[in-house]
């Protein structure tokens, strides 16, 4: 009788163990079901669990924020910070509520379990541009320029900057790479400026913003800027000069009814020749007659 | 309880794998296009020209032109500053970059172009990494649109910049020295997302003879501009702050479409738009036309475009196809009129992962091919362009989805069976707020009190007594089925009501 009892008692202690089993297995496999479906509709968009995407892997995650860092993993999906700047910044989750979040650190951490991270960004080959054929004209964000600048590079270790906000011409560098990325590296791209105009104004007729830029011919690299100023219509060809170093800006002028001085004030180390009219004091004087069509060509003294 | 449980546990399992029968792969093919390595795969823009060749703009900054016939790319332009759009005109192919509309011109005809006009100019720029250009679409008058971003506080701006500075809110000095530390402190004054220039966060027209018009305020990252057959004018924009879900919106002259950034370029305006509240903004604010719940429709949906011909795509004709840069589905928006104001329903459409992420823009060629351009920028997406054919089976979707008095009638293109389906519904709404995004807010279940089939066997009627205006109705099929035992493709409807009858 007792020892009948005891094994009922037995077996019902087992029953039991695997209801509260089952049970805990069930709640549990229920939160992460629910963490699964926020983490997808929450989260997936920047981060996947193997490979950095637009943020750090669920791998990278899980290393940073285990079982016990669950109050950091919502410190930071309700306030995210700044880490890497390279990254756009991750947006506060805070909407979700705690509760939601607990279950997304639940998920991600059961979705790392014993996963490797495969490292490349978005799993994407980086593109890398082909060896240019020089010259070729690039539209970019640029240092010291508007963002509206244009990229003329002439070779390897020469280019300029037009800039089409003030329809001119603003310096000339030696070709890197920091030009093409904005003002990123300011000290770095300043280095490397070789000639810089710095009048106030280029063309004596108006005032540069007012001249209207109406863009660029290409043919094989070379630019032919087109932009008028009231009713005269000037073209400015920018191509190589003698030296690998130097440039020459080829103008025409159509509609002026008078000559013209133009200040060619620069910084940097460089002679100017004119093909036409009087240079003095970096001051340019043009006949009508010279104006219609004339050139400038600008070599660095090494 | 126990058994509670247990039951819940495993009827939740069931279900998930319940819906796995519809496979869109069933009725159509997905190619993948092959891209020269010369070039960032990433679209920008995407153009069937009238010839039949394909154009696509690469995030590098190259135009290049494919025939389709023989599978050859050919370059047309070089060096733009990140495309996002394209458009063919009779004078050559129109190209949205950072700084300007651009006209990209073949003047001696060898297949190249030599002319890069400025088509227009005129808005300003900062230099901030979020001051995209989209577009463009044209109207039947000729008149092009291009909408604008607005810039992020997580950076500045130059120092050179394109245009006016605004006299509202945080001086230009502060705003170009953002590189300093005291910008985590001041940067929440610019407001999250900002316009320091001319018509950042505006869609700009541009008539025939070259004048730039201001036309309607109200974006932040306008991605999806389309002119349809009856020449309205579409945008979708993302979510994010004042933008509670992704909304797709017809846009309107002089309307204003949720966020309060670009507002300083009204004209005669003062206030500064991080001190306006909700409640005045939200008598201002344009409602949009459908809504697409983040996470499950679309995070960031992109170009619309309209359906070609049943016979050529299997869908209606004439219908809005919108793409998504985070799902791996599109979307399909029917709509509705209610006393003149449009509102409709979202559908998902080609939900699978055979079609990946990052649909960014999408058109039809002759043929009716769908044609789509990927992209990432950094951002969720994927790369590379792939070619959509229907296989020509059909298939059953819900094709009209209207309001009625207390219900909503779905019209299907096939009769459906007999027995009928079970119907879900739900309603939630949205808070409109300064805030990154909303949850849903108010979601309820909606009681079916009857739901009955017409003769004709293709109407479905459900009635739920009074329907709430401003609230996204979600009407969710379980085993519909044609009578051809066939599923139903896309079951769930978002029915985004704004105005009732
Ligand atoms: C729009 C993109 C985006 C979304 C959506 C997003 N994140 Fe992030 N997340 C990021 C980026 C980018 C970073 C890297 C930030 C940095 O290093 O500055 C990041 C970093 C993180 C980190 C690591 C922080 C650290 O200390 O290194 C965690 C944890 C995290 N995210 C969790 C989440 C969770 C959970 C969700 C969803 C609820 C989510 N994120 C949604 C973009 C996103």
């Amino acid at each position: 009788m007792i020892s009948e009892l005891n094994i009922v008692l037995k077996n019902l202690l087992l029953a039991l163990t695997y209801a509260y089993f089952f049970i805990s297995v069930g709640i549990f496999a229920n939160e992460l079901k629910q963490g699964e479906k926020l983490y997808n509709d929450n989260c997936a968009a920047c981060h996947r669990v193997k490979s950095f995407t637009v943020g750090p892997s669920l791998v990278e995650i899980s290393k940073k924020y285990s079982k016990e860092k669950e109050k950091s993993f919502l410190n930071w999906t309700n306030n995210p910070g700044k880490i890497n700047p390279k990254t756009i910044q991750m947006p506060a989750m805070s909407h979700l509520g705690d509760p939601a979040l607990k279950m997304v650190h639940k998920y991600v951490l059961h979705a790392t379990k014993s996963v490797k991270e495969t490292k490349s960004r978005h799993g994407f080959t980086p593109f890398k541009r082909p060896e240019p054929k020089y010259p070729y004209v690039k539209r970019s964000y640029m240092p010291f320029a508007s963002p509206a600048a244009i990229a003329v590079v002439l070779n390897d270790q020469f280019s300029l900057s037009w800039d089409a906000s003030i329809k001119r011409l603003r310096y000339g560098f030696s070709t890197a790479n920091v030009f093409f990325s904005g003002e990123s590296a300011l000290d770095k791209a300043e280095k490397l400026i070789l000639y810089k105009e710095t009048s106030s104004q280029f063309w004596p007729f108006i005032n540069d913003e007012q001249i209207e830029y109406q863009g660029y011919k290409l043919k094989d690299g070379t630019p032919t800027f087109m932009y008028q100023a009231g009713n005269i219509h000037i073209t400015e060809r920018i191509i190589q000069g003698p030296k690998v170093r130097s440039f020459v800006r080829q103008f025409t002028v159509k509609g002026s009814n008078s000559g013209a001085v133009i200040d060619l004030s620069h910084d940097g180390n460089v002679t100017i020749m004119p093909n036409k009219g009087v240079l003095e004091r970096n001051q340019l004087t043009l006949t009508e007659k010279e104006l219609a069509q004339f050139s400038i060509t600008v070599t660095m003294n090494d | 309880m126990i058994k509670k449980l247990l039951s819940l546990y495993i009827t939740a399992a069931v279900s998930v794998s319940a819906t796995a029968k519809s496979n869109w792969l069933d009725y159509y093919s997905i190619e993948t296009v092959e891209i020269p390595k010369t070039v960032d795969h990433q679209i920008g823009g995407l153009e069937i020209l009238k010839d039949g060749r394909i154009a696509a703009a690469f995030h590098s900054g190259e135009v290049l032109i494919l025939n389709p016939e023989v599978g050859e790319w050919t370059t047309y332009a070089t060096g733009l500053q990140e495309p996002l759009g394209l458009l063919e005109d009779d004078r050559g192919i129109l190209v949205t970059q950072l700084s300007e509309l651009t006209r990209l011109i073949d003047e001696d005809k060898d297949g190249v172009a030599d002319v890069y006009q400025n088509v227009s100019d005129k808005f300003g720029m900062t230099g901030n990494y979020h001051e995209f250009v989209f577009g463009p679409a044209r109207d039947k008058q000729g008149n092009l649109y291009i909408s604008l971003n607005v810039a992020s506080n997580y950076a500045g701006i130059f120092e050179h910049i394109r245009g006016e500075f605004s006299q509202i809110g945080l001086s230009k000095q502060t705003m170009q020295n953002w590189r300093h530390s005291s910008w985590k402190e001041l940067r929440h004054k610019a407001g999250r997302m900002f316009s320091k220039v001319p018509y950042r966060g505006w869609v700009l027209q541009i008539t025939p003879d070259g004048k730039t018009i201001p036309f309607a305020p109200g974006f932040r990252s306008p991605d999806g501009l389309f002119v349809d057959n009856k020449n309205r004018l579409w945008a979708t924009d993302n979510q994010g702050d004042w933008i509670p879900t992704s909304p797709l919106y017809h846009v309107e002259k002089g309307n204003f479409y949720g966020h309060p950034a670009s507002l300083v370029w009204k004209e005669g305006w003062k206030t500064d738009p991080i001190e306006l509240s909700s409640k005045t903004l939200l008598k201002m604010k344009t409602p949009p036309v459908a809504q697409f719940p983040q996470g499950e429709l679309a995070n960031s949906p992109t170009q619309p475009v309209a359906t070609v011909s049943p016979e050529l795509f299997g869908l209606p004709e004439g219908e809005l196809l919108i793409g998504d840069m985070n799902q791996t589905k599109m979307i399909r928006f029917l709509e509705d009129n209610v006393a003149g104001v449009t509102q409709g329903t979202l559908i998902p459409f080609l939900d699978t992962s055979a079609l990946g992420n990052g649909n960014h823009r999408v058109r039809f060629d002759k043929e009716g091919n769908l044609w789509v351009g990927k992209t990432h920028l950094g951002w969720a997406g994927d790369e590379g362009i792939r070619k959509i054919s229907w296989l020509k089976k059909p298939y059953l979707i819900a094709d009209k989805v209207k309001q009625i008095k207390g219900g909503f009638t779905v019209h299907f293109n096939e009769s459906i069976k007999q027995q009928l389906p079970n119907v879900k519904l739900t309603k939630h709404t949205y808070h409109y707020h300064a805030k990154y995004g909303s949850e849903k807010v108010n979601l309820q279940s909606v009681p079916v009190r009857t739901h009955w089939l017409d003769s004709s066997q293709q109407n479905l009627l459900i009635s739920v007594g009074e329907l709430s205006e401003n609230y996204l109705y979600t009407i969710e099929f379980e085993g519909l089925e044609s009578s051809k035992n066939q599923p139903l493709m896309g079951n769930i409807l978002r029915y985004n009501l704004v105005k009732k009858m």
